[in-house]
């Protein structure tokens, strides 16, 4: 039988072990289907740990989540990269391998810094540190919001973890601004796409001192 | 307080609603001086003392923040008023089509609503939506003309705001946690004012580094160094009137939000030199680069974009040096936003007229566009805080108050200070005065510069900066602002 607790640690394993797989996605289906799933772990976390801080009734919550998180966000993004036939292998500085590398130094840190702040979480210090070195080691506009969002998802964690969550109302309005931010992004890159025909971040150099 | 967000909400509905430009424009105009004018005097009223709306639940006034929508609120109407003859000459040039005229009017309104629920904001998370709505409500007027250089700033906009405010809110969710370690419940956590009530339990080592989080992260908002790589480029890139609520309402407030943290901080600290040291050094570190970067600027929007970097640098400065130094920042702060505002309306005057940002490209300024010129020049001997701009009176005591307390951090500060006005008195001189070398200046003279509703707004406030310049230094009037300092 498994506790409370346990579930506990398989969410958060989830989430994490999906955000460094996505990491290493060189395709953007295949980093959005990772995405999606590391989401839907944090959503799992969502229930056990509200349940945890003795809230009654956190499936709502946690299906908002899932709806905005692991469905719309990554179909809104594959919808606007195919909107403009943008290429679906996405570019980065680091391979692969070297990728997966750099995400286990990121984790090592992360358990680090876990230690001298006691206050933050592991899986969210994990989470917002990866997110930023995942949008430095690629240069393709999509990688970037990606990173953005598992950023959010680390803020997210801080939440759940420490707090047990945010009211119905408040995680919803939390959830309809990051969206909105995913779309307005979105079509962001579909213009990027469109002016230069390439979804390089490289092409953005025209404002320089 | 809903009527008034109501009305915000219609205005930015009639952009869709309405069917031609022309109505467009009209509605704008119309909702901006009914609903910015109801909340102006709303927010005047509360701060004499006569309290016509109750706000209550997760938000919260204070006399700094009905000052705070009172300067959202004059800037919105004055931005208005100025769009409708910007966004009509674009059109007529064709610049703007008719959907980029929707958009346009559909995001200022809602622009308007997220920095006054900004300033409201008690609870946190309702803070950290309305600071982000400030970034996703321009995201889409900075990326406008849809050019090269407007969608790389756009990008860059709302990338580096978005991350800030992300690492601004674990910082404020590391409050949350400290009240809840300390018995809160998390209603009263999320709380700010609750948590400024119960501040002497709350554990000062996540205060500190929440705070951190929320000074690095909000500060990116405010255009701090090194955060503020985004700011030069969205506002140069943006229509004008929308670069004059960028920068006259917006950095202030998300200043006000990292002033609200500070405080709170202070107050589980148990004194201030803490929270002051980091400020000074932001704020230093602010004035000094925007300096540099003056030295050698070649585009007038972006002088103008890092002179409000060096603002807020100063503001940052001020708010290191305790009560004295908070009342300067709130003096600053409205002479910035009139001044700064009007600055931006009328490089929008001559963008319109001579088709380029750059400063070299714009020669002998003063004969093709005398009116501009003129107020632009007084609008530049403003902001460089030449008296009776009000902006000297602040300075004034924020260099009076640091000497006291950071003798060599303000001598640097004086000699940047310097720097910049020698710059921008030399880039705008260049503007007004360089002689054309060809014989085409004489086929522009001909035309004489007609008077628009710019420059009757930028008169406005250039009359404002100059009276309240003096009034400023009357008991009564400086007994009103140290008491709105005092309430934050």
């Amino acid at each position: 039988m498994m506790t409370l607790s346990l579930w506990n640690n398989v969410f958060i394993g989830g989430t994490l072990v999906f955000a460094i797989v996505m990491m290493g996605k060189p395709r953007l289906p295949a980093m959005l289907r990772a995405f999606a799933l590391s989401s839907l772990f944090l959503a799992g976390l969502i229930v056990t740990s509200s349940l945890a801080h003795g809230e009654e009734q956190p499936y709502a919550i946690a299906l908002v989540n899932i709806a905005f998180k692991v469905i719309l966000a990554p179909w809104i993004l594959l919808y606007a990269a195919r909107k403009v036939n943008a290429s679906m292998a996405l570019k980065f500085y680091l391979r692969p391998t070297s990728t997966y590398f750099a995400a286990l130094l990121v984790l090592v840190a992360s358990v680090f810094i876990a230690m001298k702040l006691p206050d933050v979480p592991y899986l969210s210090i994990a989470l917002v540190l990866l997110g930023l070195l995942f949008m430095i080691i690629r240069k393709d506009l999509y990688s970037q919001i990606m990173g953005f969002m598992v950023m959010e998802n680390g803020i997210a964690a801080y939440g759940i973890l420490m707090i047990g969550g945010f009211p119905f109302m408040l995680e919803t309005g939390i959830l309809f601004v990051v969206i909105t931010g995913a779309i307005l992004m979105a079509i962001l890159s579909r213009h990027v796409q469109e002016l230069y025909a390439t979804g390089d971040t490289e092409s953005l150099t025209e404002l320089t001192e | 307080m809903s009527i008034l967000f109501s009305i915000l909400l219609f205005a930015a509905a009639s952009a869709y609603i309405a069917r031609t430009e022309k109505q467009i424009r009209i509605s704008a105009l119309v909702f901006a001086l009914v609903g910015g004018g109801a909340i102006l005097l709303t927010a005047i009223a509360s701060l004499f003392g006569y309290s016509i709306l109750a706000v209550s639940g997760w938000l919260k006034a204070d006399l700094y923040s009905w000052f705070m929508v009172a300067l959202v609120a004059f800037t919105y109407i004055t931005a208005t008023i100025v769009s409708v003859r910007y966004t009509g000459e674009e059109t007529r040039e064709k610049l703007m089509t008719i959907d980029m005229v929707r958009i346009y009017f559909f995001s200022i309104p809602l622009f308007i609503l997220s920095m006054i629920l900004a300033v409201f904001a008690d609870h946190l998370a309702v803070l950290w939506i309305g600071l982000e709505g400030t970034t996703l409500t321009t995201t889409l007027l900075v990326a406008l003309y849809r050019k090269d250089a407007s969608i790389e700033a756009a990008w860059k906009f709302i990338m580096l705001c978005s991350i800030g405010i992300g690492l601004g809110m674990i910082g404020m969710l590391m409050f949350v946690h400290a009240g809840i370690e300390s018995g809160l419940d998390v209603f009263e956590s999320f709380s700010l004012s609750t948590l400024r009530e119960h501040a002497n339990i709350l554990s000062v080592s996540t205060a500190k580094l929440a705070f951190v989080l929320i000074l690095v992260g909000l500060g990116t908002k405010v255009g701090f160094v090194p955060m503020h790589t985004w700011l030069p480029d969205a506002h140069s890139k943006t229509p004008s009137p929308i670069s004059a609520l960028l920068s006259g309402v917006l950095l202030n407030v998300a200043f006000y939000a990292v002033l609200r943290f500070k405080t709170t901080t202070d107050l589980v600290i148990g004194n201030a030199s803490w929270t002051n040291n980091l400020m000074i050094g932001f704020g230093l570190l602010s004035v000094v680069t925007a300096a540099l970067f003056l030295l050698q600027q070649r585009n007038y929007k972006r002088m103008l974009a890092y002179s409000s970097v060096e603002h807020m640098g100063l503001m940052g400065f001020a708010s290191g040096l305790g009560p004295v130094g908070v009342l300067a920042l709130t003096i600053h702060a409205v002479f910035h936003t009139f001044t700064k505002s009007a600055l931006f309306f009328l490089s929008g005057e001559i963008l319109l007229s001579q088709k380029t940002t750059k400063i070299a490209g714009i020669k002998n300024l003063m004969k093709v566009l005398p009116i501009t010129s003129c107020l632009f020049l007084l609008g530049i001997l403003a902001i460089i805080a030449v008296p009776p701009s009000g902006l000297f009176t602040s300075e004034f005591m924020i260099v009076g108050a640091g000497l006291q307390f950071y003798k060599w951090p303000t001598i640097v500060l004086l000699v940047s200070l310097s720097v910049i006005a020698f710059s921008m008195l030399k880039s705008t001189t260049s503007m007004l005065y360089t002689k054309e070398e060809d014989s085409k200046m004489s086929e522009v003279i001909i035309h004489k510069e007609r008077w628009t509703l710019t420059h009757g707004v930028a008169i406005v406030q250039l009359c404002l900066i100059f009276l309240f310049g003096l009034l400023i230094m009357t008991t009564p009037v400086m007994e009103f602002f140290t008491a709105i300092s005092k309430s934050i």
